[in-house]
């Protein structure tokens, strides 16, 4: 049945847009500063990487059933305070909890992926049920969730205090290593490896992809369409809570403004990693790439020492570009 | 009747689209005054001709004069701005403004005042008025269009189309969704404009309400024309014989049919959409080819999918086997043994960025999940892998690997492709709406195989069909729909196009519906 | 379906309850404009004077101390009602909140000005409506300008300050610490992290910073200048590049805030940094945040400028008490530590903090 396909170079371009980009700028940097080429940075763009790489992970499995959440980001931040809260050592200077006990690393990243999945739940409610556009309903939890940060920040006694004192194993899934590989990357990796499999091996993944690819179809299919949209949201909500967590602990502190923009920061990952805005389309090496080419440019161009204003034109350039790319991918078929 | 009176004269107009030759040197003339009818069946080119007058459209070949000059229209503004308007089936009014607005927008009347041209509202309102009264329609010009009815909608749209001076006004289909009183307003503010020597050209299904409206009859077929008649030489039965007027031929496979015990019970079925169908009976046998005729607007499909599980039902039962089983989603449905390939491919059909391996194993996948994990997480790519071929090998489907995207195949195997994703449940009751639409000959060929094959299995199958020859070459039996109402069922070996035409038109109550069970 | 949705609530609910409750020192503030609004009846009525305050951001830490300070020394005292509003970082919200609080008719407007262009109109407003005027934390009007009305206040830390509390601390250990040049440049190479390109406090707390050098002879030599939106996980992952990039030019980190400073150490620590007291490297930031403190105790920040909230909504309190038994503003007449009282000018002096008195930073 295979027939044999002609080499077209056009079509290459656009297929493997993304990982040429990745090359060209490496490449640039490279030729500027030749430091840049080493195992350290490499590190340290994974482990930069890391938190943005699992939110995206959610925000892929909503935009791939054709949805929208703009929540995201300010999920990471009310994970990032609640993991925080939970994580501080029994002798913080400032203790969010008064008497409570250090708890082991994981409770906080259990209850602020939990707290995410009610959001997540909360979402896929309204989306679902009350019929609301996703991008609206989103936007609306969106200023709630940042509404719940804020109180949550300022109660008593923190008044808004970044918080800090945060245990040493709690720290470690930010800061720690296993066999000189940083843990956090080793979760990022773990969450892509799972999506990877959910997505691609799974009847949920293929049922997720057919929501996206074409709803009415998918319905008509038997596939219980709101079952999907509530599984989605809540695994998007899950990645957030989790993402909030690593923040906290990469960083050692956690305030309300924490993940804010990151949820457009993951869309565009999404788009630029080849999920296609109409739904259906997706990847899980495309997404990752997406979001290490952000990362290459945040960390490349200070890195080389460029102003951050530049890092936006050219981040902004290459999002147009990906859906420029992404419209003639899936149009010119048609 | 003098050449002057002519207001519309198309010539041999010819238009096609690609693999479709839609019009094929089709006339038609128009005289000024007059209401003319233009009737065939689904298919057969009048919206085609129709948005070639109104400028939608541009003819491959063939003139259009008004008034005895040659026009060629660049768009539908051009064509009202010389005097042809026309009045779609769906009215898409500008809900959220006023009547006045939607009667004058593009051109609404202004005073320029500096460099700021100011909506002239007064000049507005006095000229809708005018036009109001004129046409003796009672709407206040301030009032917002999505208070107003359907019917008044439309006198809107029929000032609106006044209002451009227009000569020869297309009504399409314009009593579809009107009640009886409603549609009496309409024919008296038609017989207003015909006596200001307006001329209408009607498109209508209903065949008493072009006996009564319209002066001449202009009759087309399969894209050609048949010709055109008085209206006062013409009866019903004319008319249908006119409009199916065809030859049978040997485009069917062959089949013994062998109808055995009754499997689905419909019983008094009523939709929850008070305007679509009402107390459905009828009876599916195993080993059946059910035909379901009608015109657009008979409900067909939302009766099918209804049945289905995709829409809400108000009251009746359905029983499977004896049993009765109480459908409330796709899921329960297909749970059943019932698959539906639906009607628009496009929309409700294919998952176009996926594979065809993804497509075809879709519903199966979902439904019986055990026999691709054997209960384990991970689906078995090969068992995926080997039901997709065994489709794309019986169905002889033509895609490069299975891996291809659906969206890349011709619509005639996307067709195949679905087909195989609802043979793969191994469906008791398969549902198929308007299989063989835009999908090229052979296809259709092997669609046919495959429904009479599915028959001599012992399984039911209906197919909602609008091409008369399908209906009567496969069907075991034809159910015909008029307007959400069952008006007969007839034998698939002796039914003929004019019996079936009537009943389609046609609904005179279950009592006289002249049931054949 | 129904289950899952009240437990949605349910949740939601229970966290909104939680995080209220814990606040209840300014619980009768919450809600920002709306809440001010509804609060007209009490500020037309009886005769309580009333202050209403617009401060620029509920959610900034600073801005959180300062108006809880306030609202608690105004519900122990009880002399004057403070009713607040919150200015969400928004010109045009402030501007509202102003005038529900001028149409409540209030009798102190506190005013933690972000129009800065518009002092004089917010000064022509307030002597029409005869409301004493207080300019809280942010640029003082000019002289002109507190000519035009003789009730304007302004109660502000000298921002200046920070930057130059800054500047002596590296100055201090540069001269204590000959190894601290560590390329041997004879320069101090710093790396300095800004706020918000254009804000005020990041441009005289860098550039005050750079002149105490300079006016101690240092010569100095950037080695990075960047922005981090005084962010802490900006300001770690810009400091993580740069070090991999010129890693052993770096003498010392410049941080506008706090927060940035301790992201600065968290990817200073991961290059290596403060593993012991030979890799002790110094960076300064500007806030006493709980955790700027903690830190300076830990031996990695050196240095930090307090900016005492405290006193800002202490200060603010007491000028208003003052006002009301119709007194002078004078020093004696204030008796507050840590101000100084020039004219209408209340200056909240910045105190750097360091190892040797961490103790002054509780506050």
């Amino acid at each position: 049945m295979t027939t044999k396909k002609k080499f077209n170079g056009k079509q290459f371009l656009v297929d493997y847009a993304i990982y040429l980009i990745l090359l060209a700028l490496v490449v640039i940097i490279t030729v500027i500063s030749p430091k840049f080429l080493s195992f350290s940075v490499f590190k340290d763009i994974l482990m930069q990487s890391s938190v943005r790489i699992v939110v995206a992970m959610g925000c892929m499995f909503i935009i791939i059933s054709g949805s929208a959440d703009l929540s995201g980001g300010r999920m990471v931040g009310l994970s990032s305070l609640i993991a925080a809260s939970l994580a501080q050592q029994a002798t913080a200077s400032l203790k969010f909890w008064p008497g409570l006990p250090e708890l082991p690393a994981i409770v906080p990243v259990l209850v602020s992926m939990a707290v995410g999945v009610c959001f997540g739940v909360f979402n896929g409610l309204v989306v679902s049920k009350l019929k609301v556009p996703a991008f609206l309903a989103t936007l609306g939890s969106q200023m709630m969730i940042f509404g719940f940060s804020s109180l949550y920040f300022n109660k008593a006694p923190n008044n808004s205090q970044p918080l800090g004192g945060l245990a040493k194993g709690f720290r470690d899934l930010g800061g720690g290593s296993i066999a000189g590989i940083p843990i956090i990357v080793i979760i990022a990796l773990t969450v892509m490896l799972l999506v990877w499999v959910m997505l691609t091996k799974t009847c949920l993944g293929k049922e997720i992809f057919a929501v996206g690819g074409n709803l009415e179809a998918a319905r008509v299919s038997g596939i219980n369409v709101f079952k999907i949209q509530m599984i989605t949201y809540s695994i998007a909500g899950a990645c957030y809570g989790l993402a909030g967590a690593l923040e906290s602990a990469r960083t050692s502190s956690a305030t309300s403004a924490y993940g804010q923009g990151y949820e457009l920061d993951a869309i565009a990952s999404c788009i630029v990693g080849g999920c296609s805005v109409a739904g259906g389309v997706g990847t899980v090496g495309g997404v990752f790439a997406g979001v290490i080419i952000f990362n290459v440019i945040s960390y490349g161009l200070t890195f080389i020492g460029i102003s951050p204003y530049w890092q936006n034109v050219v981040k902004g350039l290459i999002i147009i570009g990906a859906v420029a790319l992404d419209v003639r991918k899936y149009a010119s078929k048609k | 009747m003098d050449n002057s009176s002519i207001v519309l004269e198309m010539t041999d107009i010819s238009k096609s689209f690609p693999g479709v030759k839609a019009l094929d040197k089709v006339s038609l003339t128009v005289r000024r005054g007059t209401v003319h009818a233009l009737m065939g069946e689904n298919g057969a080119g009048k919206s085609t001709l129709m948005k070639c007058a109104f400028g939608l459209y541009h003819p491959d070949e063939g003139e259009i004069r008004i008034e005895g000059e040659t026009v060629r229209f660049q768009d539908a503004r051009d064509a009202m701005d010389k005097g042809v308007s026309m009045i779609h089936q769906e009215l898409h009014p500008i809900r959220t403004r006023n009547v006045m607005e939607n009667i004058w927008v593009g051109r609404v009347p202004y005073k320029k005042i500096g460099p700021v041209h100011w909506v002239d509202e007064k000049k507005m309102y006095e000229d809708t008025r005018a036009l109001f009264e004129d046409l003796e329609i009672h709407i206040d010009p301030r009032q917002s269009m999505g208070e107003l009815a359907a019917a008044h909608c439309q006198l809107v749209e029929i000032a609106r189309a006044v209002s451009y001076g227009a000569k020869v006004i297309i009504m399409d289909e314009p009593t579809s969704s009107l009640t009886e009183g409603e549609v009496e307003l309409l024919f008296r503010i038609i017989r207003k404009l015909t006596a200001q020597g307006v001329a209408i050209i009607y498109i209508s299904h209903k065949m008493d309400e072009i006996l009564q409206i319209s002066n001449e009859v202009t009759i087309m077929r399969d894209g050609q024309l048949v010709g055109c008649w008085p209206a006062e030489e013409l009866t019903q039965d004319l008319i249908v014989a006119r409009m199916v007027g065809r030859k049978m031929d040997n485009r069917f496979p062959p089949r013994e049919s062998h109808v055995g015990e009754p499997w689905l019970e419909v019983e008094h079925l009523t939709s929850a959409n008070p305007h679509s169908f009402q107390d459905i009976s009828f009876t599916l046998h195993k080993g059946e080819i059910l035909g379901l005729g009608g015109l657009v607007g008979a409900q067909r499909t939302e009766l099918m999918e209804s049945i289905f599980g995709l829409r809400p039902v108000a009251s009746g039962t359905v029983r499977i086997g004896g049993k009765p089983v109480k459908i409330k989603c796709p899921q329960d449905a297909i749970q059943l043994g019932m698959a539906l390939l639906t009607e628009e491919r496009r929309a409700s059909g294919i998952i176009p960025m996926l594979s065809v391996q993804d497509n075809v194993v879709l519903a199966n996948q979902t439904a019986h999940t055990r026999q691709y994990t054997g209960g384990r997480l991970f689906l078995s790519e090969k068992k995926r892998r080997d039901d997709a071929q065994q489709y794309i090998d019986s169905l002889s489907i033509k895609t490069p690997t299975q891996k291809t995207q659906i969206q890349n195949l011709s619509g005639g195997n996307q067709q195949k492709v679905l087909l195989g994703r609802w043979m793969l449940t191994e469906p008791e009751i398969l549902i198929l709406d308007e299989p063989t639409r835009g999908i090229d000959v052979g296809a259709k060929y092997e669609i046919y195989t495959l429904m009479t094959q599915m028959a001599a299995e012992g399984k039911c199958v209906i197919m909602i069909s609008s091409e008369m020859p399908e209906l009567m070459g496969m069907s075991d039996r034809i159910m015909v729909m008029c307007e959400g109402h069952l008006s007969g069922i007839l034998d698939g070996k002796t039914a003929t196009d004019e019996q079936i035409m009537m009943l389609a038109s046609t609904y005179q109550g279950a009592a006289e519906g002249g049931v054949v069970q | 379906m129904k289950k899952a949705l009240s437990l949605v609530l349910a949740f939601a609910m229970a966290l909104s309850l939680v995080a209220c409750g814990g606040s209840d020192s300014s619980s009768a503030a919450a809600g920002g404009s709306s809440a001010a609004a509804s609060g007209s009846g009490a500020a037309a009525s009886g005769e309580q004077p009333v202050a209403g305050v617009c401060w620029y951001n509920f959610g900034d830490t600073f801005i959180a101390n300062a108006r809880n300070t306030l609202n608690e020394a105004a519900a122990a005292d009880g002399t004057i009602k403070v009713i607040d509003a919150d200015s969400q970082n928004d010109v045009a919200t402030q501007t509202s909140n102003m005038n529900n609080f001028y149409t409540q008719g209030v009798d102190y407007l506190v005013l933690n000005n972000i129009n800065n262009n518009a002092i004089a109109e917010i000064i022509e407003r307030g002597k029409e409506e005869d409301v004493t005027l207080i300019f809280a934390n942010t640029n003082s009007p000019t002289d002109e300008e507190f000519a035009m009305y003789d009730k304007v206040y302004h109660v502000s830390s000298v921002a200046t300050q920070s930057g130059t509390i800054m500047g002596e601390a590296l100055v201090k250990y540069w001269n204590e610490h000959p190894e601290m040049d560590r390329n041997g440049n004879g320069k101090l190479d710093y790396i300095m992290l800004l706020g918000i390109q254009g804000h005020y406090d990041t441009e005289v707390r860098s550039s005050y910073s750079l002149q105490a050098l300079a006016d101690a002879g240092i010569e100095t030599e950037c080695v990075q200048e960047t922005i981090c939106n005084y962010q802490r996980a900006d300001a770690q992952n810009q400091v993580a590049s740069i070090l991999q990039a010129r890693k052993d030019d770096v003498d010392a980190v410049i941080a506008c805030n706090d927060d940035m400073a301790l992201g600065a150490i968290e990817a200073l620590k991961a290059a290596g940094f403060f593993a012991d007291e030979d890799s002790y490297i110094p960076v300064v930031g500007v806030d006493a945040t709980a955790n700027g403190v903690e830190a300076i105790k830990d031996g990695t920040l050196l240095c930090t400028a307090l900016n005492n909230p405290v006193i800002l909504g202490n200060s603010v309190y007491k000028l208003m008490t003052l006002l009301n038994e119709g007194k002078e503003l004078t020093q004696e007449n204030l008796g507050m530590d840590g101000v100084t009282v020039e004219g209408h000018h209340i200056n909240i002096n910045y105190i750097g903090i360091t190892a040797d008195n961490v103790e002054d930073a509780a506050y």
